[in-house]
């Protein structure tokens, strides 16, 4: 089955693309929670859950809307045949590290439930689901850099044994607010899209394709 | 659909999987009463450090470099490894982690170079110690890790890449995950008691299961098939429908190409908060398995979070195998708007198929059929 990368985001301390061109150019940049807020702003979307997320999960969640602003995956497909797979490294310890400070000292213990829930890696992606209202399949795995051939061969598998019609698949990594990078993919099957738009040119999702796309500003 | 080929638990209840599953017949729980110097009185199930040093003194003396967790990962997979006849220093062989928390009290201690606080990272110090060649993955969807972490690697056997995958789920009892879960006001102040009316929380359990499973026929247990599905709709808080793991129910049958007449037997979720036992409920009964006998085991390892669908679908196959409906420990009376069939004794009778479920932080929820051979 061919699969195609029907387009992709990158945001990073130097970089917010779209299908590896720059986008929102005018926006300069300072600091992450600046940036963040100016993108998130730029995009001209109106959802108030934004600022309450910690700051890998705005991370993902820009790179999803960055993507999915001009692709709306519903029209296509049911909610239930759209997955998200997620990987990354760090996943959820800049929230971590928060959360065991409220708890550090037995004379300073205040543990925040609202910090807690996003003590986990997967909340990125249960914020895109329920923004998007994605109900597919979910994975979300952490592995200390991008692995080309295993994240082609896991997406590969799952559309192949039908458990996924579209996906979204990111590296979601946030060390600190000095570096960090979400890569965001849209993967359709090309007789999909074919059926879609017969005029435009997309990338095969294969091992050499993700490659440059993950480690081309590295 | 791959072949359960050898497992092993280490948990409160007790090392290997035998053992844990006479104590379990027998009715005792892990769960006890210890002291938190600011939560106060908590009850966990927690691993007797003492008796685990007694039980692998030899091995554990080599061990000094690695964190708890990673001693746990290193004890039970070269025990599952032993058991299946299996080369862990295979290139055939591959090494897939189950977890949420890790090594998160390394945050604390300090003991350690903080990088093992990364998943991945102390899944590779385990990886290489036990001189296996590839990268080892870590599945870490919060509370259905453990489910998934199969559901993935039936994927990577079918995908022919490996021959044998070792499963390994861990999670460590931890002044992080006891103070987020008191935050959220969602531990139970006595033993937990999923679908019971007087529940009112869950408690923290700690274990590490490993299993080898391989398309190779063999053993008498297999995974059959499944799937995940996100509620999309709260990150906290269980969806009111139970749509999600209804979804994920529906969608593995399917895959497995059964009805849901055909299950004999569900080993839910039911972590006992009021909200999470109330949507399994209302899922099984949209998936029509209302009256199949179901159980939770949170009653005898309380919540084992990213161990705990390892754990658990470890147990089921042992049901199976032996033919056993285990009692859902803490059950009195039933406390969900639905009926629901909740195990109330230990007793014998036939189980050719079983369904296993999981839901968690983050709104997924996954489903995974597990067969006699």
């Amino acid at each position: 089955m061919k699969l195609k990368i029907s387009t992709y985001s990158h945001i990073s301390p130097s970089h917010i693309q779209v299908d590896g061109k720059d986008v929102l150019a005018t926006i300069p940049r300072s600091s992450f929670d600046e940036d963040t807020l100016a993108i998130y702003k730029s995009l001209g979307i109106d959802y108030p859950k934004f600022y309450k997320m910690d700051a890998p999960s705005k991370l993902g969640f820009l790179a999803s809307e960055l993507v999915l602003k001009s692709l709306d995956l519903k029209q296509y497909y049911k909610s239930e045949d759209i997955g998200v797979v997620l990987y990354g490294a760090s996943g959820s310890l800049d929230t971590d590290q928060k959360f065991q400070a409220t708890i550090g000292q037995p004379t300073d213990f205040f543990p925040s439930p609202a910090i807690f829930v996003y003590t986990l890696p997967n909340i990125v992606l249960g914020e895109i689901c329920i923004r998007n209202k994605f109900k597919g399949e979910n994975y979300s795995f952490a592995m200390e850099a991008p692995d080309s051939v295993e994240i082609c061969s896991f997406i590969q598998n799952i559309f192949e044994q039908e458990q996924v019609m579209a996906c979204l698949c990111t590296w979601t990594e946030f060390q600190n607010r000095d570096q960090y990078r979400s890569i965001m993919l849209v993967i359709e099957k090309e007789e999909c899209l074919q059926k879609r738009d017969m005029n435009e040119k997309f990338s095969n999702f294969e091992e050499e394709t993700l490659k440059q796309i993950f480690y081309k500003d590295l | 659909m791959a072949y359960l080929i050898a497992d092993h638990i280490i948990s409160p209840l007790g090392f290997g999987t035998a053992e844990n599953f006479d104590t379990l017949c027998q009715g005792h729980s892990g769960l006890a009463e210890h002291i938190h110097p600011t939560i106060g009185p908590y009850i966990a199930a927690k691993i007797d450090r003492e008796k685990l040093q007694l039980a692998f003194s030899d091995e554990l003396s080599l061990l000094g470099n690695f964190t708890f967790a990673e001693q746990l990962c290193i004890l039970s997979v070269k025990q599952v490894a032993q058991k299946a006849d299996l080369d862990l220093k295979s290139s055939d062989t591959l090494l897939v982690f189950s977890t949420t928390k890790g090594n998160i009290d390394l945050l604390h201690t300090k003991q350690f170079d903080q990088s093992r606080v990364r998943l991945g990272k102390m899944a590779e110090m385990v990886s290489t110690y036990l001189g296996n060649p590839n990268k080892p993955i870590v599945v870490s969807n919060a509370c259905i890790s453990g489910v998934q972490a199969l559901l993935f690697s039936m994927q990577v056997l079918h995908s022919k890449r490996y021959k044998r995958v070792v499963v390994c789920g861990v999670d460590i009892l931890s002044d992080f995950v006891l103070a987020g879960f008191s935050s959220f006001q969602a531990l139970s102040l006595t033993p937990c008691k999923p679908f019971d009316k007087n529940r009112t929380g869950l408690n923290i359990g700690e274990a590490c299961v490993s299993m080898v499973i391989s398309l190779e026929e063999s053993g008498n247990v297999r995974l059959s098939a499944g799937a995940s599905a996100n509620d999309a709709n709260h990150l906290s808080g269980p969806s009111r429908t139970g749509e999600g793991l209804s979804l994920a129910i529906k969608r593995s049958l399917a895959n497995a190409g059964i009805s849901p007449q055909q299950i004999d037997y569900i080993s839910a979720h039911g972590t006992a908060t009021p909200y999470n036992d109330e949507m399994e409920a209302l899922a099984f009964q949209t998936e029509k398995l209302s009256e199949v006998p179901l159980n939770s085991f949170k009653g005898y390892f309380g919540h084992t979070l990213g161990a705990a669908g390892v754990l658990e679908s470890c147990i089921t196959a042992q049901c199976i195998k032996q033919n056993k409906f285990i009692h859902s420990l803490g059950f009195e009376h039933l406390g969900v708007s639905v009926p629901l069939h909740v195990i109330q004794k230990t007793t014998d009778g036939p189980i050719h198929t079983a369904l296993k479920t999981a839901s968690g932080f983050g709104g997924g929820n996954a489903a995974l059929i597990i067969t006699k051979a």
